[in-house]
């Protein structure tokens, strides 16, 4: 294959673009932790942000916090996610299809929003399940204590399995029904066909989404500020928050010396990731045949065994967080005593009345279209140029664009910031700073999302089209159409991800503010959390339509 | 001549004397009378120049009362005030006809404030843009360190926007409203006036704890009763709670303050983040006390029905913050900004702020709903935070406060 020198230098110059765009924000950041930051007095070179840190007793109890509750919380995650979807994708139990639209109802929640609605259920004093708990059965003490370590735990990890459950869920569609028949044929029951077919296939998604959601868990800073935190249990990422908002002028340097730990910590994470995704291409078994993911047909105490754990799961997590959400958010204030006397809407108008422009909502809208496309189609490319069709440097290259994933978000905004503002190309104050930054931060997002799946396509199809038309007809005849139902979860998510996250926008959105999240960001900041929680079910309504649309593209798309 | 003659003669001369007496006398008494009725007729006329002039005193006194002129001097100023204003307009009118705004005060609490504005002035539109006071920093400082155009107007809170003013990015500006402002709200060089108060208060939840039970002292606070009941604003952070905390100690003096202070931390209170998420969690029942929070949440939550109110222990004054306004020195509307601060300023304005549920105007004796002095219990004290030392040292008695053990479990 004798390729033209213009397309080598071509890829070479947008490989090139994209290092630079990875990087940019990454060097402010790292300067200004060794004290040459654009703000702040001029000092010298200096490592005592991370002397500092190194010395700050409270650094080692939040590493270990942090570490404990991340591989915790993604245990639980992937455990459920997984049991989930084998149910979801595998089983014929009644119920079993609804669990579907339930995951991408409750991945369109914020989990801010989630957060506050788990401290309105099971807040020791003012918890609504402990209250009729202790109304109930006299008790002192309450059922379950959101404010501790397993509570933090419990609700991450509820927070976490449906990222788990669209993670491991496609890989069920790759097991060649063949295979089931087989198992079954010479004698394995539902366990052994579950250990000796479902698991060796699905090994490699369970493992990606386990190490996936480790990440999220490192980085997440809603859940650990809302739960955490009043339980006096730190994070890196809640440690970090304090740092820049307790100092003036915010301590960015010591900020991002935090952040280079933490993304050390995330950088190990990804490196055993790419460790498991290189070894998972021998899993692979989706030959072009098997298109429809095969169905167990389970006996009737299975089934009933089954949707009891669907219930189960249905009322504790979806049903309770969403209805003590409403129920809260109709009151004017919050006191599970006293309910019911003080219903009013005044939480939704104050929200809706809130001065709101069309220009914010476009927006909104046109940032998480723009950034969808940017990343879905990135996402692709470097799925299948560093993990497909590995060139010389690709592993670099694919390490340098998944170092945002490891940058908590609110310290990767200002380094965007600065890049935008400092780089003068005139991106600075408009809407595309922020498609930058979210493209920034989801496209190693999208990279998880579609590698797996990528992978489990058999080799031999793809050459077979290569070979026949070349690189672009293998992407548009195979890869595109196989790949179909990975990329409109990617797009979906990415879109409904960046409506809803806030930390990011708030400094990079100047004059025509995208005032739709910034409000809600700044009514979380200044406590009104049932105004809030009014808005977020308002927000929440718009993406979860996003997200059903989404899924309904999704369901056509399989059953073609 | 004979002597007969001379007689005759001096007769008549006599008699002609006498006529010619008798004749001036009666045209002197003529005259007499002719005069007096005329110094009559002008002691009428002056009576009434002089009662015109009263009442033309009476008058301007009146008039000079109503517009609030004590002197001619000041009379002197208003015009000139009246002038400047004047020339204010018609500057702000060749100007760009926007004004940004950072803020850190809600834009919900400030809209009615600046559509008022913007009505008075229709060739200027306003936008706000809110973000919490690290981030108006980090705007401002960065934007003029790229030479990007940034903010003409901030609002933000004190503690943070003190920095500002310490690195020179405000213009200087005294607003003739900021004469009505006591010292203690306002720059000597007129970089920044306050515009609206932040009073800390504690809080306690009506239900949980009876009127009598209620601390009184700071002794009864720390009373091993409370342990684990308490929520307090996290004094760990160098924020709000620190410095209300370390400014505490010079009202109600050292010794007593170190007490309370270790009594404090017996009590394991929870720390939050949030000021309001304090006031939020007592109004919910999660805890009895609050230690640190906005009086503005209290009193919002109290409106609403929760069962919540306020209190202040013995000798512990309403400490009270604030946020001021400035306008950022490289603004290139100056004039539609001086506008917009002597609006925010003005009694007008700060009745408009005033009458949001729940914030507190900063001019003193504004006629507002939520003016301070109408919302508080008698007896309490106000007094400025933070002090000298809580804004100097607010670091290192954060971490102070870290080592002795507040929020760690």
């Amino acid at each position: 294959m004798d390729r033209p020198i213009i397309h080598r230098i071509l890829k070479l110059a947008l490989f090139a673009l994209v290092v630079l765009l990875v990087l940019l924000p990454v060097v402010f950041l790292l300067l200004a932790s060794i004290g040459l930051g654009p703000l702040g007095p001029k000092t010298n070179i200096t490592l005592g942000n991370y002397l500092a840190v190194l010395e700050d007793p409270f650094f080692a109890s939040s590493l270990v916090n942090s570490i404990t509750f991340a591989a915790l919380s993604s245990l639980v995650a992937t455990g459920l996610g997984f049991v989930l979807a084998f149910i979801n994708r595998a089983t014929d139990a009644p119920l079993a299809s609804v669990l579907r639209s339930v995951m991408v109802a409750m991945l369109a929640m914020p989990s801010f929003l989630e957060s506050i609605g788990w401290t309105f259920l099971l807040s020791p004093r003012a918890g609504l399940v402990n209250v009729i708990y202790s109304r109930l059965v006299g008790a002192q003490e309450p059922l379950f204590n959101i404010y501790s370590f397993a509570g933090l735990v419990f609700a991450m990890g509820l927070n976490l399995t449906p990222v788990s459950f669209f993670l491991i869920s496609p890989a069920f569609s790759l097991i060649d029904k063949t295979l089931i028949e087989m198992s079954t044929v010479f004698g394995g029951g539902l366990w052994r066909t579950i250990y000796r077919v479902y698991l060796p296939i699905v090994l490699p998604s369970i493992v990606s989404a386990y190490i996936y959601t480790f990440i999220i868990g490192l980085e997440a800073f809603d859940t650990p500020a809302i739960i955490g935190i009043p339980a006096g249990i730190y994070v890196l990422t809640t440690s970090i928050y304090k740092k820049m908002v307790s100092d003036i002028p915010p301590d960015y340097g010591g900020a991002t010396a935090y952040a280079v730990f933490l993304a050390a910590l995330a950088s190990v994470a990804l490196w055993s990731y790419r460790f498991v995704v290189a070894h998972a291409e021998k899993y692979g078994s989706l030959t072009g045949r098997a298109e429809v993911s095969p169905t167990l047909r389970l006996g009737r105490k299975l089934k009933f065994t089954i949707t009891l754990i669907i219930m189960t799961y249905l009322v504790i997590h979806p049903i309770s967080v969403v209805g003590v959400l409403i129920l809260a958010s109709l009151h004017s204030f919050w006191n599970p005593s006293v309910l019911f006397q003080n219903i009013t809407l005044e939480n939704f108008l104050l929200f809706l009345t809130y001065p709101l422009s069309w220009v914010a909502a476009i927006n909104s809208a046109l940032v998480a279209l723009i950034t969808c496309i940017v990343t879905v189609i990135g996402g692709l490319m470097v799925s299948y140029f560093c993990y497909r069709r590995p060139f010389k440097g690709s592993h670099t290259f694919a390490l340098i664009t998944s170092l945002p994933l490891a940058v908590p978000p609110m310290v990767l905004a200002i380094g965007v910031y600065w890049t935008a503002l400092f780089s003068n190309v005139g991106i600075y104050g408009t809407v595309w700073a922020l498609v930058y930054a979210y493209s920034l931060r989801y496209l190693p997002l999208v990279v998880r999302l579609v590698v797996g799946p990528l992978l489990q396509i058999g080799r031999e199809i793809e050459d077979a089209a290569r070979i026949y038309g070349g690189i672009w007809r293998s992407l548009t005849r195979v890869i595109l159409p196989l790949m179909r139902g990975p990329l409109i979860y990617a797009a979906t998510y990415v879109t409904v991800i960046v409506l809803t996250n806030l930390s990011v926008a708030v400094l990079l959105v100047t004059k025509e503010s995208v005032v739709l999240s910034t409000t809600l960001y700044s009514l979380w900041n200044t406590g009104e959390r049932l105004e809030a929680t009014a808005g977020g079910l308002l927000y929440f309504s718009v993406t979860l339509s996003v997200a059903l649309i989404g899924n309904s593209l999704l369901t056509k798309s399989d059953r073609q | 001549m004979s002597p007969r003659f001379s007689l005759v003669l001096s007769s008549v001369a006599l008699i002609a004397a006498i006529i010619v007496a008798g004749y001036v006398v009666v045209l002197s008494e003529g005259l007499r009378n002719d005069v007096r009725r005329s110094v009559n007729d002008l002691t009428s006329d002056l009576k009434s120049v002089s009662d015109r002039l009263q009442t033309l005193e009476q008058l301007i006194n009146l008039y000079a009362r109503a517009a609030g002129i004590e002197s001619p001097a000041q009379a002197e100023q208003l015009i000139k005030e009246r002038q400047e204003l004047q020339a204010k307009i018609e500057g702000a009118r060749r100007e760009s006809g926007t004004l940004r705004i950072y803020g850190s005060v809600d834009f919900r609490d400030v809209k009615s404030l600046i559509d008022a504005f913007q009505a008075r002035y229709p060739f200027i539109k306003v936008t706000y843009e809110e973000m919490r006071p690290p981030e108006v920093y980090t705007r401002v400082t960065s934007e003029l360190a790229a030479n990007k155009p940034t903010a003409d107007i901030v609002i933000i809170s004190h503690t943070t926007g003190v920095r500002l003013a310490a690195e020179g990015r405000y213009m200087p500006y005294v607003s003739p409203e900021s004469k009505s402002y006591p010292d203690s709200l306002k720059d000597k060089d007129g970089l920044w006036t306050a515009f609206v108060l932040l009073p800390i208060s504690l809080v306690y939840n009506t239900k949980l704890v009876k009127q009598e039970e209620l601390p009184r002292t700071l002794e009864e606070l720390v009373n091993p009763k409370w342990k684990g009941k308490v929520v307090m604003h996290d004094i760990t952070l160098g924020t709000v709670g620190t410095q209300w905390l370390v400014s505490l100690k010079s009202y109600v003096g050292e010794s007593r303050w170190n007490e309370f202070v270790n009594g404090l931390l017996n009590l394991k209170p929870v720390l939050d983040i949030a000021v309001s998420a304090v006031a939020e969690k007592v109004a919910a029942g999660e805890y009895p006390i609050g230690i640190i929070t906005n009086l503005h949440d209290v009193v919002r939550l109290r409106l609403q029905g929760a069962p919540v109110d306020y209190f202040l222990p013995e000798g512990v004054p309403l400490l009270t913050s604030f946020s001021h306004i400035a306008i950022i020195k490289t603004t290139q509307n100056p004039n539609s900004a001086k506008l917009f601060v002597d609006f925010a300023l003005s009694q007008e304005g700060q009745v408009i702020i005033g009458n949001v549920p729940v914030r507190f105007p900063a001019r003193p004796g504004t006629p507002a709903d939520f003016a301070l002095e109408k919302v508080l219990k008698p007896g309490i004290k106000i007094e400025p935070y933070p002090t000298q030392e809580a804004v100097e040292k607010a670091r290192q008695w954060a971490d102070e406060f870290k080592k002795m053990g507040f929020g760690s479990k």
